[in-house]
């Protein structure tokens, strides 16, 4: 048991040997001013270096792990391991002590990396050692995880150095949905504060903040929009048509520029508006404007409803419907479409969708109007009823097709004109829960038409020029609509009608 | 034949098919490959189908990218540009400055198709009341105007890049001051299809006793398909000649023989690949069934006496009033894009071309058939969704024509592009209202300037169609109505 416990000793005067040595160049760092073409060359291979250490502990550490597991005997069995560990992260210091003396990197994290190194380098020499002479296992056991410890806090502080700290991105911080909602505003108001810092949070700061600097521009700081991005200044006080925190955030949706990008959370009109104002006001960081009486150009933005991004379980509902409708459109469209496609041309050639992507039809047979029979309508009956806009126009409408079409559901905007309809229309048609344009243009609606009270709900423009229909009876009878009949154009017997009036 | 000819002869004799297949291969790989529309690479045109697909049934009806307030346009060019200072723009401080020189810094970096030296300001020469329920000051030598304004949305912030007219009319009807680009009605056709098959979607109609400047080319179907060019009517006369077979030919002879060459060029398609052969089997088609409903259509005489007498029509006389008639019957057929153009409206104060006299008779040859046709579209439903623009190219100056330095005898204003007078109605438009303004002399836009990109995008809104995303695949590039530089604006304030 004797020779452990020197071997102990030994690995203790190791330990002290190299630190002495390492640590007294790294105190001495401050103080040394060498300026060498040699010594910034080498300095230059740190980062190719530093990286081989890292991996040679963590497998010399994984291997152990493992023999403990298996129950192996780990004796002297990674002194290659620990040879290369330990020359490695000697090499890394010296690369990195070197490259530090070119100058450039003088911080904080330095002195924690620097000393983090010299430890480290000197316990994977005491690991050496360790393998090489005889050494209780949990000495052995405690120098292993002396050195992950010791190589983490040195990579640590080195990456923040050269990378940044990668959890200032960490999604638990960055939420925008933070910035959901105002603040509630006293009677005065911090505009920077209160207005434009949750605005640029909400919907600015994940691609302009810690977790992405898209354009080099960060807008989650004061002094960062100030800095301004890869571009130069984005923030002229006073001046909008300079700011191009505000040009591209006005740019046309459709433009390539404009920001913030497509499927994000836009910036609406009253959010623009309020940036607008603390730029044009100045952009100042203590503007503080009353909260009783607001500007004109914050006060939408300044009641308690206001919100600046939707509530996430109220957008996720509203995705769900909108992805389940947008499906149920498809499988509609294409079952019009499939229907469409076994009709004859001249049935088939008056249907089209309303756009590209909508399951709702327009009816206007302009091509084979003149071919169209009543058993033709009656046989497109359900294609009709699926159609927002039907134009039977000219054709031989029976009176119980228009019974049926009364009931559909989808019916928009209804053109009977030139067809042999009459004041039966009224009656029939009263109760077509969307109709909200009825064109009656020429047909046989007269002076006798009544309208039921309270039919016709919906309907907003009713044509009966060309008619013996009384315009002044039907705008009475229908306030909400609005009634055109012949504007200057009545036919000749309407002329004499008034000429006879008049005298 | 000296020597040096001798040898070129020689060489040139010697070289072969052969010697331009081996030098052009890549050169011709590259032409065959610019011709294929963008089918190669993938590219769709504006329908997510590539433009071959289109080109199958080129002519049938597609859908818009969004729903669609109109679904036909009538375009009314007063080619020549009428004087928005005496007609919409009313700005009084020219009386007060009538006669005086126009300040100098107006005139700064400014180009004039004729002015030259210091002009003076001219005012207007007609007088303006207010006119509809907001009042809009309106020149009296629109008398009939009056009845149709509160359907109507002024826009009097207009600007163009062009000030002369066969430029700037490119520029407003193909969004391109060259020849060679597609005009409006192509495009619109190439989008929407035509409604009906028996007669073209786009046809052009000329009045005023010449074709515009820019000629056929402000109706080219330019780099689309030439199935997509406007068809011009005849102005006297029949509008479409030879719709009657010659005597002696029967319909199905007729029929019989368009099977023929529709045989034969389907067969030459099917060889060559070349989408104009297909465009020319569907014009054989589209021609057969003209026959039978075109001269119907056409035929203005089936108008009864009243309609005659709003619109003051005199049938088989080139009329712009019978254009417009001959419009309204047009759209009521499922026409997609009506353009009326009418020829004289360049008031220099060159010969009777005054703006005292010459345009108060230009105006008395349009307003009534304007405001009849607005009435008539509005009482048969037709205006909620067909588009009825009316405008001239550019505008005219607040100065009066300087030519060479001399002053005229006559009242004339020279070519302005920085500020003019549109209007639109139906399909939407917010009626008895106006947009934009002009500074107080009417020379520059003061507030809301709308370019004629933004008109061009505006007015495809109106049909459904995003500027950005109709497009057609040609020489690499995927071309836009409105041009493939920065995105124009839609106004939307224009719409209700």
């Amino acid at each position: 048991m004797a020779k452990p416990f020197s071997n102990l000793l030994k690995l203790i005067g190791v330990a002290i040997v190299a630190m002495a040595l390492l640590g007294g160049l790294a105190y001495q760092l401050d103080r040394l001013e060498v300026v060498s073409l040699w010594g910034d060359f080498l300095g230059g291979f740190h980062p190719v270096v530093l990286h081989l250490p890292i991996g040679i502990v963590i497998a010399i550490a994984l291997q152990t792990v493992w023999r403990r597991w298996r129950g192996t005997s780990t004796e002297g069995e990674d002194r290659l391991l620990w040879v290369l560990a330990a020359v490695t992260a000697t090499v890394s210091f010296g690369t990195g002590y070197l490259l530090v003396m070119g100058g450039g990197y003088q911080s904080e994290h330095l002195t924690w990396h620097l000393w983090g190194a010299a430890i480290f380098s000197s316990l994977c020499w005491v690991g050496l050692a360790a393998s090489c002479w005889e050494t209780a296992r949990w000495a052995r056991d405690m120098i292993t995880g002396g050195v992950i410890g010791a190589v983490s806090v040195t990579g640590h502080y080195g990456g923040l150095m050269v990378h940044g700290d990668p959890f200032a991105g960490a999604p638990w911080l960055n939420d925008p949905q933070r910035f959901a909602k105002f603040g509630e505003f006293g009677p005065e108001v911090r505009v920077y504060d209160e207005i434009v810092v949750p605005i640029l949070g909400a919907k600015c700061v994940a691609c302009h903040g810690p977790a992405k600097q898209n354009g080099r521009l960060r807008l989650d700081s004061f002094e960062a929009i100030v800095a301004g991005g890869e571009h130069g200044a984005v923030l002229f006080p006073g001046d909008l048509e300079r700011s191009s925190i505000i040009t591209f955030i006005s740019l046309p949706d459709s433009h390539n520029d404009h920001m913030p990008p497509p499927n994000r959370p836009q910036i609406t009109p009253p959010e623009l508006a309020g940036l607008e104002y603390w730029v044009s006001s100045g952009a100042e960081l203590d503007q503080v404007v009353s909260g009783e009486e607001p500007p004109a150009e914050l006060a939408a933005l300044m009641v308690p409803i206001y919100r600046l991004l939707e509530d996430p379980d109220a957008l996720e509902a509203r995705e769900a419907q909108e992805a389940e409708e947008a499906e149920q459109r498809v499988i509609n469209r294409e079952r019009l479409a499939a229907d469409l496609a076994a009709l004859p041309e001249h049935q088939r050639l008056g249907f089209s969708f309303e756009d590209l992507e909508s399951d709702r039809l327009h009816f206007s047979p302009a091509t084979y109007r003149h071919l169209l029979t009543t058993e033709d309508l009656e046989s497109l009956l359900p294609l009709l009823q699926a159609s927002v806009k039907v134009d039977v126009s000219g054709l031989p409408v029976s009176e119980s097709l228009l019974r049926v079409l009364a009931e559909s559901s989808q019916l928009n905007e209804l053109d009977l004109s030139e067809t042999s309809v009459g004041n039966e229309v009224f009656a029939i048609l009263g109760k077509t829960p969307g109709l909200q344009r009825l064109n009656l243009f020429g047909t046989a609606v007269d002076v006798n038409a009544e309208i039921t009270p309270g039919s016709f709900a919906n309907l907003r423009q009713l044509f009966v020029a060309n008619t013996a229909a009384d315009v002044a009876a039907l705008d009475v009878a229908l306030p909400h609509v609005d009634v055109i009949g012949d504007l200057g154009l009545a036919p000749p017997e309407a002329v004499e009608e008034e000429d006879q009036s008049s005298d | 034949m000296n020597l040096w000819q001798q040898w070129q002869t020689d060489r040139l004799s010697h070289v072969t098919r052969r010697h331009f297949l081996q030098d052009c291969a890549t050169g011709l790989g590259a032409a065959w490959m610019a011709t294929q529309g963008g089918a190669l690479y993938g590219k769709s045109g504006a329908h997510g189908a590539s433009p071959a697909d289109v080109m199958k049934n080129p002519l049938g009806v597609r859908s818009p990218h969004f729903p669609a307030k109109a679904k036909r346009v009538i375009y009314l060019h007063m080619a020549g540009a009428p004087s928005q200072l005496d007609l919409f723009d009313y700005k009084p401080e020219l009386f007060r400055l009538d006669g005086k020189d126009c300040p100098s810094e107006f005139l700064e970096g400014q180009t004039f198709a004729f002015i030259s030296g210091i002009p003076s300001l001219l005012a207007p020469r007609h007088r303006f009341s207010p006119a509809g329920a907001a009042g809009h000051m309106v020149s009296e030598i629109l008398p009939h105007f009056r009845e149709i304004i509160d359907d109507v949305c002024l826009i009097k912030s207009m600007q163009t890049d062009q000030f002369n007219h066969a430029p700037a009319q490119l520029l407003l009807h193909t969004g391109n001051a060259q020849p060679g680009h597609a005009s409006f009605g192509s495009w619109v056709t190439y989008g929407l299809g035509t409604e009906n098959q028996n007669l073209p979607g786009f046809m052009v109609l000329v009045s005023g006793g010449q074709n515009p400047s820019a000629g056929k080319a402000a109706w080219s179907g330019g780099f689309l398909p030439s199935v997509y060019q406007g068809v011009q009517c005849r102005s006297a006369g029949d509008p479409i000649l030879y719709l009657e077979n010659p005597n002696g030919v029967r319909r199905n002879q007729r029929r019989m023989m368009v099977d023929a060459i529709d045989k034969i060029n389907r067969r030459t398609h099917e060889e060559v690949g070349d989408p104009e052969t297909l465009t020319r089997v569907s014009q054989y088609e589209m021609a057969y069934r003209m026959q039978m409903h075109a001269s119907e259509v056409m035929d203005l005489k089936q108008e009864p006496e009243y309609i005659h007498e709003m619109y003051g029509t005199s049938p088989g006389e080139e009329s712009f009033a019978n254009n417009c008639l001959l419009a309204r019957r047009l759209v009521e057929q499922g026409v997609r894009y009506v353009q009326l153009y009418d020829w004289g409206w360049d008031h220099h104060g060159n010969g009777d071309n005054t703006i005292d006299k010459g345009l108060k008779k230009k105006c008395g040859e349009i307003d009534r058939p304007i405001a009849a046709l607005l009435k008539d579209l509005k009482q048969r439903g037709l205006l909620d969704d067909t588009l009825v623009v009316w405008g001239g190219e550019f505008g005219r100056t607040p100065m009066r024509e300087l030519r060479h330095g001399i002053v005229s005898e006559t009242y004339g204003r020279d070519h302005h592009k920085e500020a003019f007078t549109m209007w639109m109605a139906g399909a939407g438009v917010k009626g008895g209202t106006s947009i934009g303004e002009t500074d107080p002399l009417g020379f520059f836009v003061h507030d809301n300037p709308v370019h004629v990109r933004d008109l061009q995008a505006t007015m495809l809104h109106s049909l459904g169609f995003d500027s950005q995303s109709l497009t057609y695949p040609y020489q690499g590039l995927d071309q836009k109505l409105t041009g493939v530089g920065d995105p124009p604006r839609v106004v939307s304030e224009i719409f209700a």
